[in-house]
Formats: C-alpha cells, structure tokens, sequence
C-alpha cells in the first residue's frame, strides 16, 4: 500500500510539473490586428458570420472556434470518386483546420465566403432547441497575392449545426450539388488534402 | 522447375483476372502485390451461402444427404424518413452444382427519392460469379456484371440533365494455393479484367491484368519470413463527346516483406515494408466539375500521376519480468505523387514515428503505464506551393490505475504535447506555430452497499497556440478546460433504477496579446434518469437542466483586478420519455417523446447596473408512435417491418420536417 501511495505521489508530481516538460518558441509582439471580430454565437447563424471572418482573416481561431470537436465533412460522390481513395476519410477538425491552413498558405489575397443568399438566408431552415439543419448555397472567392482573379467554389450544401456548452458550432458540413460550372468545396478540400 | 512450369500453365489456362476491388484505376495501387489477400468467393455469395444455410437448417436436419443444386431467393426493402424515400428489390440464384465449385446470379433495383427536393437516384447492379475451390490446391472465378446509377440532380446544375454512371466487367482469376519452393505456405496469382461503360461525362473502356505471388517460410518455432511481388497493368481508352483519348497505360509494381520473431500475439521483433511504384493515367474534368467539359469538351485533360510509396514498421514488445512490459515502434511512411497538369495534388510527404511504451504492475492491484512518443513530418506540395512544412511533435502519457477495494477504483490519466510547425518557405508565409497540449484526468469509481453505484470524474485541458510571427500572433491564445463529473445511480429493486449527474465545466479562452477578447463560458448541467421494468413493459424518463452563462474577466480602464463582467445567459430543459410494451417476442409497439425549452438573456448595464437586456424564447419537441414486427413466412421467409409516424414542432422546422412517416421494411423468402 505505501509502494502505491508513493507511485500516486510521484505520478501526481510528474503531472503537475507537466507546464515545464516542453518549450514552445517565444511568439513575436503582434504588428496589428489579424483576426477579425468574434461574435458569441448565440444563435445558429452566428456560426457562419464567424466562419466567414475566419476565411478571411490570418489568423484561424474565429474558423476553429467555430467547429464542433467531432467536425466532420461529406463530399458529393463525384468529388469522392475524382481523389484517391481515402481523400475524404476520417475528415476531423483537424483535418479541416490543415486544409485550411494550406488555403491561406496558397491564396494570400483576398478571401471571402457567404453561406445562404445575400441575406443569409438558406432555402431550407430547420431548428430546434440545441439543433439546427441549413440547406442551401455557398460560396466562397480565393484569390492568390498578385492576382485580381479569384478562384470561385460554389454549391449547395446541408450545414448541421449544435448547440454547445461554448455556443453554437458547425458539426457537419455537407456537399450535395454543384452550382453552375463552378467546383464545390469537396473539389477544394480534397485537392489540399489529397490523401496518401 | 517442372513443377514451376505447371503452376504457370495451369494459371494461364485458368484465368486471366481480378476481383472487384480491382475496378477502380486509383484503387488499384496498392492492389498489385498485395498478394497476402486470398482470393475467395465473392461477399455476396458468400453472405448468400450463409443465408442458404440457415434457411436449408430445418432440411438437413431431416435429411443430411440433401444438397440443394438451385437456391432462389427475393428480396424487397422499403425506406421512409425524413429525407427521402427509398424502394428496392432483388432477385438471386445460388447454385452448387458440387466438385467445389459455387455459384451466384443476382439482379438488384433501388430508387431514392429525396423528400421535398427534386431529386432521384436509380441503382441497377447485375451479377453473375462462379468460383472453384479446391482447398489447399486452386482457385478459379469469373464473374460478370453491369453497374448502373442515374442521379438527377436538384436541376439548377445540370440544366435538367442526368448523370449517369454505367459499367460492364468480366472479370477472370486464378491462384495456386499449394505451398512451393519448400514454403510453409505461398500463393501465386493471375488476375484479369475488361470493363467500360459510361462514366458521367465520358465514356471508358479499359483491360487490366494482376499477377502476383507470395510465399510464407517458418524457420524453427520462432521466426517466420514471407515476401510478395505483384505488377498491375491497366490500359484505357476514353470518349469525350468524339475527342478520344486512347492507350493510356498505367502501372504499379509492389514489394514486400515481413519478418516475425517471438512467440504469442506480441513478437519480440515484427517488421514489415512495403514498396509501391508506378503511373496512374485518366481522363479528368477540369477542377472536377464535369459540366464544364459536357459543355466543351475540349476542357478535359489526360492527368498522369507518377506515384511511389515506401512503408517500413519496426516493433518490438517483451516481458522481461512478470511485470514489466516494454513495448517499442518506429514507422517510416514516404509517399511521393507528382501530378503532370494540377500540380496542386502534387504532394510528397514523409513520416517518422518513434514510440517507447512502459507497463509496469506495481502491485496486484494496480499499474502503470507510461509512454513517449516523437513525430517528424516533412510535407512539400512541390515548387509552386507556399504551404510546404515541416512539423515536429513529442508527446508523453502517464496513466494509473488503482483498485483501493473490491469495489472502488482509481484513475489517473495525463498527457502533454508540443507540435512545432516550420513553413519551408516562410518569408511568403509566414504562419509558423507552436501547439501546446495538456490534459489530466482522474476517475473515481465505487460500488457502496444497497445497490448504490458512485464515481467523480475530474478534467483538465490546457490548449495553446502560438503563432511565432508578428503577423499572426495577434491570434495567439490559451482554451482551459475545467469540468468536474459527480454521479450517482441507485438500484433498490430489480425492476427500478435511479440516477443523476451533475456536471460544473469552466471553458476559459485567454488571448495572450488582446485581453478584450478573453471570454469565460460556465456551464451547471444536472441529469437524471429513471428506468421501469414491468410486465414485458420498459419505461425511461430523463431530464436535464442546463445552465450557461458566458463573460469575461476585463482589467477596469483604470487599472486594478480584473472583474467579470456577464454578457449572457441561457437556461435550458429537456425532457424525454420513452415506453415499449412487447406483447410478443415478435412484436413491440412504442412511443417516444420529448420537450425542450430554451430561455437566453442578453446581459448589460441599464441605468448603472447589470440587467437583462433582452431575452429570446426557443421550444422544440417530438412525438413518435410507432410499431415493430418481425414476421417469418413458413419456414423459407421472413417480414421485418418498422412503422412509426413522426410529429415535430420547432420555430422554424420545414415542413415536411413536421410530421411524417418513418418506415423500415424488408421482406426475404427463400424458395
């Protein structure tokens, strides 16, 4: 019993001194403000005002906030069979978060996002207390430093979201059609992730 | 070598073919020489021999010498739910005709409606597979088949058009299965396919060819040695609206090895590598949007992607002493694609994964496991791209487990990681960043006199990035969690259970430069639960309450403390009741319910003090009445039905989300 007392200590210390097991790099002062206003999400619509800032600013955390733990996304099965297989598998919030990072890496100019019409209204709505489903269009404009072209993604897509302990967050985002001859966000994602 | 010479000839006389998993180009990468995988009767076949077993049981068991050369069997299915709608049926044939050879025959139909949207897909799949087995001798199968799927899509796409999926295959193969060249055990086997058919936007044609062979040796009762070779050949021709693409050959060659030293399920020594090279060539849309080449198809393009792939897994485990287990991994994964026209899927990757892990039982009653682990990531997407990276990462898990007593237990977890990021080219893009991970947590469980179940669980997570440059660090920012779990469930008769949990979560998020962002969410959830048995009757009834409120701690404009200041709350119920009753086995009836409520108040100063701003009301709830009925017709066929009509009402639910019919049925006879 006084073996397993002491292991209980040691484990409890070797926890407690855990802040000193690694040394992160020391962050330079910031030049100016990279990301955009945060808006507490405190209704479902919320979640996209806060994506959309997340898109187009530097920084990612609005983006990240954003997603629930267990994000997940579905292509359209055109998308799926277009990439390698295993393109789209196990698409967790770390996974978008990477892609997203690329994004930004490749399209520094301007970008911007709109989720629903120009009112952000989606043509279906549903929700209920803790729970929210939209079905509708999106879009979303790149455009890479030194061009005035943007790359436009468009389509329709279901977005499921849910209420948290935090607010609001997006659990699901769902391609379902394309929109004209644009490519949709399952053509984007799986191009910058491209799995193995 | 006149043994070698007649595997050779009885292969190519045998076949030319592979199985299904061959079909698609990009699949068959890692096809080639992964010639481990037997090749046996297709699932469907099988998943019909099993049917065919059950419902030929009551036969054999007045009659064993009965073989039933014909099994004909239908299917049907209908789906309701609240978003499509979705009939199907099917029609098969097994056959037997003895001398190990198996037979199937299949015709499939689904079509799927989708509920208030214009849209509808139709599957059609036919099939036909005849496969030899001789154990420990041969294989030989063929099959033959066509895929059909039509989706219309919602319209404002396509303009009305259809897209349309439409492949036809042969498919021959053949393998030797008796152990050569002084193995333990080896397989040698020749693959072949031709297939085509329309593929939305184009039309394919296209041969494939597979050989490949393994061979399996044990070297005294510990070590074992085995290694495989495999090619894979396609050639396809492609139709775009008159604009041919023809003899685009593809290739993969496959290597492989693995070397076992030790005994049980953990070796002393396990190592295994794998190499893939080769071309993968096909006709694709521009940025994958077909509509764009049905219109011109002067958009479509050859895409060639040169691929190579090199795996080798390293892992050793060993007891030395009764208890102590040390266990040790190290992976390499290299993956290199370069794409000839979008060189953004152009990406070539390397991994290397150390991992040390220590168990060591302390006493008969607990241990502890401790592990460490580092990862190096090399990521380059090619030349053009700004986003190549490398990433460095260390982590170390501790965890303890302790029985106090025969009923009470004790857990403790931790964890800790650092990932480093490093942009290759970060002049351009400058997003360098650090992530820091901690977590503990601990677990308390006891089981206490009177049937009384008690536990406490503790958490802690401590999130931090930290953008290294000027540009991005504005971002940087700590997440806390605290969140604490007592609970308790109390049983005083069998047919009676009853407990609750409560949850106290704080999820603090501190911006390291911006204060003003800082915000605080406090969460109080209390749930109960009570569950009823009696007379073929079970009744549940929950409900949780939740409380949330969100503020900041802010430093005062003239210094000082800083003081939390309140900008929202939200309470919350929900309430659920769930009754079924089974008069029979074979037969329930049920009805679920429940009601949420949700009141959020928007907090601030009014007239100097903190008042409710403004408050929003959301109620939401359901009702379901249903029944379910299992139903066997004779003895050669079975009804599944699952029925139940659906009531909803939210503020803002569409409305064929309001009320609607869920149906799950299946009907299956066996002639």
């Amino acid at each position: 019993m006084k073996r397993s007392v002491a292991i209980i200590i040691i484990l409890a210390s070797v926890l407690a001194a855990g802040g000193c097991l690694f040394e992160p790099r020391d962050a330079q002062p910031p030049l100016d403000e990279s990301e955009g206003d945060w808006v507490v999400p405190k209704t479902p619509k919320d979640v996209f005002l806060n994506l959309v800032t997340g898109l187009s600013s530097p920084g990612n955390s609005n983006y990240e906030r954003s997603l629930a733990d267990e994000f997940s996304f579905t292509p359209r099965d055109q998308d799926r069979l277009q990439f390698p297989d295993g393109t789209f598998d196990e698409w967790t919030k770390q996974v978008e978060m990477d892609v997203l990072s690329r994004i930004k890496g490749d399209y520094q100019g301007a970008r911007t996002a709109q989720f629903g019409d120009e009112n952000g209204a989606f043509p279906k709505e549903d929700v209920q207390v803790g729970w929210a489903e939209y079905e509708g269009p999106y879009m979303l404009s790149l455009t890479r430093a030194g061009s005035s072209e943007p790359e436009i993604y468009a389509g329709t897509a279901r977005f499921y979201l849910k209420e948290g302990t935090s607010g609001w967050v997006l659990e699901r985002w769902e391609d379902i059609d394309v929109i004209e001859s644009y490519p949709t966000s399952g053509n984007l994602r799986g191009t910058f992730r491209a799995a193995n | 070598m006149k043994k070698a010479a007649f595997i050779l000839l009885v292969l190519i006389a045998a076949a030319v073919a592979p199985p299904s998993h061959a079909q698609q180009a990009d699949s068959t990468s890692t096809v080639a020489a992964d010639s481990t995988k037997k090749v046996s009767a297709p699932s469907g076949l099988l998943a019909g021999q099993a049917t065919q077993g059950e419902a030929t049981s009551t036969n054999l068991e007045s009659d064993t010498s009965v073989v039933r050369l014909l099994s004909p069997k239908w299917t049907v299915e209908y789906r309701a739910s609240e978003s499509e709608y979705r009939l199907g049926s099917g029609m098969g044939l097994l056959f037997e005709p003895g001398a190990g050879w198996h037979g199937s025959s299949k015709v499939e139909i689904a079509k799927r409606d989708y509920r208030g949207r214009d849209m509808s897909d139709i599957n059609e799949r036919f099939s036909n597979t005849a496969i030899r087995i001789i154990p420990d001798l041969y294989n030989i199968n063929f099959s033959l088949g066509q895929d059909y799927l039509r989706q219309k899509a919602i319209g404002l796409a396509r303009s009305g058009g259809d897209m349309v999926i439409e492949n036809k295959y042969f498919n021959a193969g053949a393998s030797w299965e008796r152990p050569e060249f002084w193995a333990k055990r080896s397989r040698f086997a020749l693959l072949g396919r031709a297939g085509g058919g329309q593929n939305d936007f184009k039309y394919d044609k296209n041969l494939q060819a597979d050989a490949s062979g393994y061979l399996w040796y044990g070297i005294g009762p510990q070590l074992n040695v085995s290694g495989g070779y495999g090619v894979w050949r396609r050639v396809e021709y492609s139709d775009v609206s008159g604009r041919k693409f023809d003899n685009m050959p593809s290739d993969m060659d496959t290597i492989s090895a693995k070397v076992r030293y030790g005994t049980g399920e953990k070796k002393l020594l396990f190592l295994d590598y794998k190499r893939t090279v080769g071309v993968v060539r096909k006709v694709d849309p521009p940025r994958g949007n077909s509509l764009e080449v049905i219109e011109n198809p002067e958009l479509a393009i050859m895409e060639r992607s040169n691929r190579q792939a090199e795996k080798l897994l390293v892992r050793s485990s060993m007891q030395p002493m009764s208890y102590l287990a040390l266990d040790f991994e190290f992976l390499r994964d290299y993956f290199n694609q370069q794409n000839l026209v979008d060189d953004r899927l152009s990406k070539e990757t390397e991994t290397r994964d150390v991992k040390a892990k220590a168990g060591y039982r302390y006493a008969a009653s607990g241990f502890i496991d401790f592990e460490i682990g580092k990862r190096n990531n090399d990521i380059d997407y090619g030349p053009v791209s700004l986003s190549s990276y490398l990433e460095k990462e260390q982590s170390i898990k501790v965890s303890m487990t302790q029985d106090v007593s025969d009923s009470v237990r004790v857990m403790l977890r931790g964890s800790g990681s650092l990932k480093q990021r490093f942009y290759k080219k970060r002049d351009a893009n400058p997003r360098d960043a650090d992530y820091l991970y901690y977590s503990l947590l601990a677990d308390l469980d006891a089981g206490l006199p009177l049937n009384i179940r008690a536990g406490v669980k503790f958490t802690y997570k401590y999130n931090e990035t930290i953008n290294i440059d000027a540009s991005l660090s504005d971002d940087n920012h700590t997440e806390y969690t605290y969140w604490v779990v007592p609970r308790f469930t109390l049983r005083p008769a069998l047919w009676f259970e009853i407990g609750q949990e409560y949850e106290i979560k704080m999820e603090f998020t501190d911006f390291t430069f911006k204060e003003n962002e800082n915000y605080l969410d406090r969460t109080t959830i209390m749930n109960t639960q009570a569950r009823f048995k009696f007379y073929r009757s079970h009744l549940s009834i929950n409900h949780r309450y939740q409380f949330i409120d969100t503020g900041s701690y802010l430093r005062p404009p003239e210094g000082g403390e800083r003081l939390y200041g309140r900008t929202n709350e939200s309470y919350e119920h929900r309430m659920s009741f769930r009754y079924e009753y089974m008069p029979t086995t074979e037969f329930t009836l049920y009805t679920y319910s429940n009601y949420r409520f949700q009141q959020s108040n928007r907090l601030g100063a009014i007239d100097g003090e903190m008042g409710i701003l403004s408050t929003r009301y959301y109620d939401s709830g359901e009702m379901t009445l249903g029944l379910k009925r299992m139903t066997k017709v004779t003895e050669a066929g079975k009804v599944n039905l699952d029925i139940a009509w659906v009531k909803r009402f939210g503020p803002n639910l569409s409305p064929e989300r309001r009320e609607f019919w869920e149906v799950n049925l299946n009907a299956e006879i066996n002639f």
